[in-house]
């Protein structure tokens, strides 16, 4: 069964929490230390899942995927900009 | 987190900053809140505020908080309250740094202001700013607390 995105109840995103569940986000804990070698693999991991989000979403929902993902990024890079 | 706060200058001074702190607390911890905080470097007061509700969600198995930092200044006592995790007077980190932190801070602070829960923190800061002014009358606390144990 596929995880929601919010909370049906109070809307909050809840992908955030999930993050802190993932294997590799506690792999990354366990010693506190990130190798380069780590830092490529997961690179090229995220890279994989992206493509093969692509491959598997129909036309529309790739270019709301696309949006959703680019605008993600924008408000990342703006909440960069206004912290420092 | 830079945008998302609410921050004033109150017309108040106290040299004991930290029973003005407590003062705070007690009256979120009366109503289910977790409250802790400590005196910072620059000799002011920290405050954080957090409850098991769905206001404060968790972000990276980190609770959050409504922060708030009381500063001594020459006009009285400057106050900012922010979202941030239980406890820690700066954003760490694994937050600062966490793509969808800026999501969940935006969402936090949603709630916050609908509920109105920064504008009653910074309401009770400032009658406890009041009961501890310097120049209150002697025994200003001691009357507070007992006009609100005979309310």
């Amino acid at each position: 069964m596929s995880k929601p995105w919010f909370d049906p109840e109070t809307g909050m995103l809840m992908l955030d929490e999930y993050v802190s569940e993932m294997p590799s986000y506690r792999r990354i804990l366990a010693d506190e230390v990130v190798s380069e070698q780590e830092y490529r693999d997961h690179a090229e991991q995220t890279v994989n899942l992206l493509r093969r989000l692509e491959e598997t979403l129909p036309d529309d929902a790739k270019a709301l995927a696309t949006e959703a993902l680019c605008e993600l990024a924008v408000l990342y890079a703006l909440e960069r900009h206004q912290a420092n | 987190m830079g945008m998302f706060k609410t921050e004033q200058t109150l017309p108040y001074s106290s040299s004991d900053l930290a029973a003005v702190a407590e003062q705070v607390k007690d009256v979120f911890r009366a109503e289910g809140y977790d409250a802790t905080g400590h005196e910072t470097p620059d000799g002011g007061q920290f405050i954080s505020l957090t409850k098991g509700d769905t206001a404060f969600k968790s972000v990276l198995g980190l609770k959050t908080a409504l922060n708030v930092h009381l500063n001594p200044t020459p006009q009285g006592t400057h106050v900012k309250a922010e979202v941030g995790t239980y406890g820690e007077a700066i954003l760490g980190t694994a937050l600062a740094w966490f793509v969808f932190w800026p999501i969940s801070a935006v969402q936090v602070w949603g709630a916050l202001q609908n509920s109105k829960t920064d504008e009653r923190v910074l309401m009770e800061i400032e009658k406890a700013l009041k009961a501890h002014a310097e120049g209150a009358p002697e025994g200003t606390a001691a009357n507070g607390a007992a006009e609100t144990a005979q309310a």
